[in-house]
Parts: C-alpha cells; structure tokens; sequence
C-alpha cells in the first residue's frame, strides 16, 4: 500500500479526490483487502475527532474491546430495561464499539445480540431524556422543518412495502433511510 | 457523477452513450422475446436468492457525490427470514426487519420505529414481464466483475423519463445482485450501489434474546394499515396520471400520532408511488423535497394535505399528486 493510495483515501474520504481519479481509488478499494481496512480505520478516527458517540466495527474493532472486556471484567454500571414485544426484533447484530485507544467506553447497553456474528453494541450512556420522533433534527429530505422530516421518513418507511422494486432488491432498498446524511 | 466500479470482461464495460445505442439496436422481436424471457428468470433467481439465502455483506452507496457505507446481514431460521442493515458512516442508524415488523432505530433522535408489516405476498404478484416492455427495455448484458465474482448483468432501462430504470449484476453462482445502478432513460446511473464484500453462511444460529432498548430511546409503533377495502372505492380519483401509472391499491393507517392516513399506492409494474392523503389541519410537505433518488411532493387538495412519495424522477411524483381530486358524487373511475 502505497502512501500516494494512502493520500487518495483519506481525500475520498473528505469529498476532495477529483472524479477522474475516484473511479481508481474505488477499483482498488474494491480489490484491495488492506486499503478497505485502512477505510474503516479513517473512518473511525473521523468520528472520534468530530466526537460522535457511537460508532462501529467496521474494522473489527468491537469485537477486540468485546473480548478485552471478557478476559478482564469490567463492572459496568446496570441500565433500566425498556422491553419491546419478543418477536418484534431479533435480528443478528454487528459491533457498534470505538476503540480502547481512541475512545473512553462509558457503558455498554446492548440492543440487538449477534447470531451470525456475535458481538456487543456499546453506546455513550446518556440521561434518559426521551425524545420523541417527530421532534427529531434532521436534514434528510431538506426540508429543515423536524415535523415535515419526520412525517417524510415515516412516508418512505411505508413506501418501501408497497414498492415492487423494494420487493425486488430487498432490504438494501433501505439504504435511502439508513445512509448517514446529517449535518449535509 | 463517479461511478462505482465494476471490473468488466463484457459488454457492460461500454459508455452510457454506447450502450444507449446498443440497446436501440437490440432487436425487439423474437430476440426481444428471448431476452425478456432471460431477464424475467435471472430475476426471479436473484429474488429467490435474496429471500432464502443467509449472507452478511458490507456495501458502498453513491448517490451524486455522497458515498456511504453500509453492513446488511441477511438470515433465514426456520423459515423465517430476519435482516438487518447498519449504516457505518457518521450516525450509526439501523434498520432489522422480520417477516412481521421493520424497526429503525435512530441514535440520532433517541427514537426506535417500529412498524408492522403486511406480508409481503399480499402486496404484490410477481413481475409482469410484458407489461413492463411497454415501459422498459429488458435486457442481458454479458458479464462482468464485482466484489472479486463473476456477474450477469441484466438491464431494464426506461423508455421516457417518467420512471427509472435498473442494471443488476448479478453473482453467477448464487444469483445475488453485486451491484445495482439505478438508471436514467439515457441509460446513464444516478444512484449505484456495490458490495465490496459479502459472505454466504450455511448455517446460521437461532435469534438470541431481545434486550430491549436503550435508556432515553422512545418506541413510536405504527400499524399495518388496513388491507384493501376490496368494493369499498377510495374517496379520490386520479385524473392525467403519467403514462403507464395505475391505481394498484389504497389502504388506511393511522400515523405515529394517530392520525388517520390514507395510502394511495400507484405503479406502472416496477416503479411506485405512494400517495397520502391526511385530514385538513395536519401539517406537512409543501412544494418538492428527495433524499436521493426518492422524490417527493407536496400540497393542498381539496383541504386536504397530500403527500406523494415514490423512486421515480421529481416531475412524475409531482404529476401524480396533482392528478389526485376529490370523487365526484355519483362515482367516477381511476384513470
């Protein structure tokens, strides 16, 4: 790995590589396993820096803090419990860790548990101050009235069941709602 | 717009222009025959593949200048089919999906969403391969290189610029789509998405324990909407819908607030839009908003607040909420 393919990412990265030379940089990320973890590891640091309070195991990273943490126990402080039905959600889980290095794990409540590939999803413990979801912030569809946005993103979360194309292309067709846009 | 690449050893390596052309020349007769039959089976293969295969796979996501990354996990334990989709840039939103429920949790809002599905075979019949040639060009187009695999792409390109149209790429060996591009009538992309890795599981562990959700989260449940009221006719008609759109069904829910909802649901056999329809007072979209290649329009009808919302270009959507007027007394049909 050069330190020229190094430069391009991190400029991929910020939006600063020029189009000719992205569709390079995408082929050899696309074949190169050692450039896609390089990937993972800026974006990780990208979001330590701009102090965002979760993030993922794009890199494995949880996966070596969830083992650190079984082989030398760490008291972690209990969190209330707000069940939803059994049934309703039971879904393999991934990661969502930062690292020991970069990042202070404050606690480690868990949400959904892996089954094709078990780890821990550890998130900034935060006072429960409810929120309700048509007050979220939000500048996804642009509209810049929290209202309008989230009555928008329930629209498209029920569209997609009655799309052909959804049903078609499967889940991936909610890429749309789950690709990271804030602050755009 | 930067394309996603796809290492290519056929004819899929040609430039938009090109393939435009290639395709206005492809025979539209016993051929084209031949080619929808094609396409209709490398379909119905990639749809049985995405449903009954387990797999976790990282993709990227373009969408003009922005690139996203993502992880979906796909398993089926007895029978049941339970997926999940992570974005893993900047705010870490989920999706999980089981065959009764979609949640989104939003670590951005504090907010899970859960809403209640209706099963998927209700919604829709499989494609009707003659009904979209009237609309689409169906095509093969060679093979090519995606994720490391080998991949047949397959083409259905709008023949206007109401709809758009789709080129998958899809695994040789398993039938799984490598690649999507979402496409314009010139055949050029406007919105592609690529696997960068992905793993099939042959075995694959029962569901562990729900733990519940995080502190300070809100659970908003939204409702199946109502079925079809089969006989019972919607209190609106659509008058100069855009070519090849029809009225497939309508519903009513009751939104995260309870208010009543009522869905119509338009499609020209691939493409949809939805059109909802909300009681005088709710606020909502005025004018035209999208979150990438999804539009969406806003207005008053008849004191009424409509919403279209559908993966078509921004005049179609447009179009459709502005054919929808109130059912004059006495009846009247969609058009």
């Amino acid at each position: 790995m050069s330190w020229e393919q190094r430069e391009h990412l991190s400029s991929l990265l910020d939006g600063e590589l020029d189009p000719a030379t992205q569709d390079r940089v995408l082929g050899e990320l696309n074949e190169d396993e050692g450039l896609r973890d390089l990937w993972g590891r800026y974006h990780l640091i990208g979001e330590v820096l701009r102090g965002e309070p979760v993030s993922h195991g794009v890199i494995a990273v949880a996966d070596r803090v969830r083992k650190c943490l079984e082989e030398e126990p760490v008291m972690l402080s209990p969190r209330p419990r707000i069940s939803i039905p059994r049934g309703l959600v039971h879904v393999g889980g991934w990661a969502l860790a930062a690292s020991v290095a970069l990042l202070a794990i404050v606690s480690g409540p868990t949400l959904f548990r892996g089954a094709a590939t078990p780890s821990t999803w550890l998130v900034r413990q935060e006072p429960p101050t409810p929120i309700l979801y048509r007050d979220q912030s939000g500048v996804r569809w642009g509209v810049r009235r929290p209202e309008v946005e989230s009555k928008l993103n329930s629209f498209l979360a029920n569209h997609q069941a009655y799309s052909p194309v959804a049903g078609l292309k499967g889940m991936v067709s909610y890429a749309t709602f789950a690709r990271y846009d804030s602050g755009r | 717009m930067p394309r996603l690449p796809a290492m290519t050893r056929g004819v899929e390596a040609l430039p938009p222009a090109a393939l435009m052309v290639m395709l206005l020349l492809a025979p539209q007769t016993g051929a084209g025959a031949s080619a929808n039959a094609e396409v209709k089976a490398a379909l119905a293969r990639m749809t049985q593949a995405l449903h009954s295969l387990s797999y976790t796979g990282t993709f990227v996501y373009l969408h003009g200048d922005r690139l996203d990354t993502l992880r979906f996990s796909h398993t089926v334990h007895d029978g049941q089919e339970l997926e999940r989709l992570v974005s893993l840039n900047g705010v870490a939103r989920e999706v999980h999906r089981d065959p009764t429920t979609v949640v989104c949790v939003m670590p951005d809002a504090k907010a899970v969403l859960v809403e209640k599905r209706i099963p998927a075979t209700q919604l829709w019949p499989s494609l009707d391969v003659a009904r979209l040639g009237q609309f689409y060009r169906l095509h093969t187009l060679g093979d090519s290189r995606v994720a490391g695999r080998v991949a047949q792409v397959v083409g259905i390109i709008p023949r206007d610029a109401l709809r758009y149209g789709y080129r998958f790429y899809l695994d040789r060996e398993t039938g799984l789509p490598l690649k999507t591009d979402l496409m314009n009538e010139e055949a050029n992309p406007i919105e592609q998405i690529m696997f960068t890795s992905l793993g099939l599981h042959a075995d694959v562990s029962g569901p562990e324990e729900d733990e519940g959700v995080p502190n300070g989260y809100r659970t908003v449940t939204q409702n199946a909407p109502q079925s079809d009221q089969k006989g019972v006719a919607s209190q609106w008609v659509f008058r100069n819908l855009p070519v090849g759109f029809a009225l497939h069904g309508h519903h009513h829910w009751a939104d995260a607030t309870g208010a009543q909802v009522e869905q119509l649901v338009l499609t020209d056999g691939l493409a949809s839009v939805s059109v909802y329809v909300e009681r005088s007072g709710s606020e909502g979209l005025q004018g035209a908003a999208h979150i990438g290649a999804v539009n969406a329009w806003g207005g008053r009808v008849a004191d009424h607040q409509v919403t279209a919302v559908g993966e078509v270009p921004h005049g179609t959507v447009r179009q459709v909420a502005e054919a929808l007027s109130p059912r004059p007394a006495g009846g009247d049909r969609n058009d």
